[in-house]
């Protein structure tokens, strides 16, 4: 089988496999040499079974996340998004607002389900047609309490122009917005999200 | 050019003096701790009393004389408060009596500065893990500074470890003592907490305290530096992936740590770039450091007022305009 790394992060690889007569992705925890092996494979294993148990339960909830196929010890074989990345549609110029407003309503499905998705950024956002997908949760946590959800718009917010983010915010609509809003502003206050000025020097 | 410059932030008072980026003298004399860590004011009582020796030492070793000195700069912050205040004072007295620039210098700036300037690297991904601070850290441009990708949460690493040895009852009450209590230790699982580049130790503090009562110290003290240092790595190995830089430098006082260093070097080795890390002489604080970016400031024009440079105990690096 010819597998072709799509992308390297620090806990896996994100490969490009045949499934039947489909293309699929597949997302493997590989060993870290730095870590001892009880840890490793502890740490591997259970962030692998949870990633796969989010997905799911996003899935059932009607989120669109990529299909799973099939889940291993360290493995996740899910199905491939056909699409633009948002990250890549935000190089070539602004983004087009159906894309912010529908994935603005993803997230809000999503903290819905009580799952956060821990980085979501324009990076890890497909649009696929008039479809919008979310991908990768590996940082994502379900019982999520309201601070994390916060997490989740600073990360956006950060991510797009403030034009941008009324737009998208706009169509965020969740259980507890008012809530998940006032925690936002409260992470904001935090100095190490606030603007820095850089001395200057005479 | 010659400069000769103080650092006082923490339980090490250093004297150091540097000539083009050669270090000539590097005198350090550190506070006694016991059991009760680090009480301030009887630290800042310690570093005036060792001042003056210090000084005449580091001019015996260096071989130059105060006229010879082009500025005196001395370690802003971060650190504690009537620590930091010793060094200020004996640069500001220094430089009015003798007529000479004084500098400031952020001292996380200069532990990471001293290593790349050891090993050449240009943009190195820098982790920086000591008793206050843990941090991954990249020059970014437009102005040129510092960018913290992430950090502690909480507590620093090396504080972590000391509060350890001290609920442990080991002394003296440090890192290298835990390292030492960990030889041969067994691994239980310990709460394991990054959020993306960011880590937190208090809740793996709190669990290892715990586990105290029903396991043998070796065994806690092994699972604890392996759960703490694989979070810094894991975190660390994200930002390279995310940075794509070519080299890593690990600095600051944890940096003495072996394991630690086995650790990251074998993740540079995976990833096929360079790994640095300081002889532990420029890991423990020092003057020397201080001294050296004093002279790249130096260089680069910076020029301060006597009367405004004080210290500033949460002086962060990301607010450090880089010069040089």
């Amino acid at each position: 089988m010819v597998e072709m790394l799509l992308s390297e992060g620090a806990e896996a690889v994100v490969l490009k496999e045949r499934f039947l007569d489909m293309d699929a992705v597949l997302k493997k925890r590989n060993p870290k040499r730095y870590r001892i092996k009880q840890l490793d494979t502890q740490l591997r294993l259970r962030r692998t079974r949870s990633e796969a148990r989010i997905m799911l339960r996003l899935l059932r909830g009607g989120v669109r996340v990529p299909r799973l196929l099939s889940v291993g010890k360290y493995t996740i074989l899910m199905e491939l998004i056909d699409g633009v990345k948002l990250s890549d549609m935000q190089r070539s110029g602004e983004i087009p607002a159906s894309a912010l407003r529908k994935s603005a309503a993803e997230l809000a499905r999503m903290h819905n389900l009580g799952v956060a998705h821990g980085d979501f950024t324009p990076a890890n956002i497909f649009i696929s047609g008039q479809e919008v997908f979310i991908i990768d949760f590996g940082l994502s946590s379900s019982n999520a309490i309201s601070e994390e959800k916060a997490i989740d718009l600073l990360l956006m917010k950060r991510s797009i122009k403030p034009e941008e983010f009324s737009k998208f915010i706009s169509s965020y609509n969740p259980q507890g917005k008012a809530a998940i809003i006032s925690k936002l502003a409260e992470i904001e206050r935090k100095g190490r999200y606030q603007s820095r000025t850089i001395d200057s020097v005479a | 050019m010659a400069v000769l410059a103080f650092e006082s932030s923490a339980h090490t008072l250093g004297v150091g003096i540097v000539s083009d980026g050669k270090v000539l003298a590097n005198v350090r004399s550190m506070y006694p701790i016991t059991d009760k860590g680090i009480v301030p004011t009887k630290v800042a009582d310690f570093h005036s009393s060792h001042i003056a020796s210090s000084i005449r030492r580091a001019f015996r070793d260096s071989g130059l004389s105060i006229e010879e000195i082009d500025a005196i700069g001395y370690t802003k912050g971060p650190g504690i408060g009537p620590c930091l205040s010793v060094g200020n004072i004996a640069a500001r007295a220094l430089a009015l009596k003798y007529g000479k620039p004084v500098i400031p210098v952020n001292h996380s700036v200069a532990h990471i500065e001293i290593t790349k300037h050891i090993y050449g690297f240009s943009d190195p991904l820098a982790v920086y893990v000591s008793g206050g601070n843990s941090q991954i850290l990249g020059m970014e441009e437009k102005p040129r500074h510092y960018r913290i990708y992430g950090e502690t949460l909480d507590i620093g690493i090396g504080n972590m470890l000391d509060g350890f040895a001290r609920l442990a009852g080991l002394s003296p009450a440090w890192g290298s003592t835990v390292a030492r209590a960990a030889e041969g230790g067994r691994y239980i699982s310990m709460p394991y907490t990054t959020k993306g580049m960011d880590f937190a130790f208090t809740g793996l503090l709190t669990y290892a305290e715990k586990m105290l009562s029903g396991h043998s110290i070796s065994d806690v003290a092994f699972s604890l530096q392996e759960t703490a240092f694989s979070m810094v790595c894991e975190a660390a190995e994200r930002a390279l992936l995310l940075t794509g830089r070519d080299s890593i430098v690990l600095s600051g006082g944890v940096a003495q740590s072996s394991r630690l260093k086995e650790m990251l070097s074998s993740t540079c080795e995976d990833h096929g770039i360079s790994f640095g890390v300081a002889p532990n002489e420029y890991n423990a604080d020092n003057g020397a450091m201080i001294a050296l970016v004093t002279e790249k400031m130096l260089r680069s024009g910076s020029r301060f007022d006597v009367a405004s440079c004080g210290v500033d105990q949460k002086y962060r690096i990301d607010r450090v305009k880089i010069t040089w």
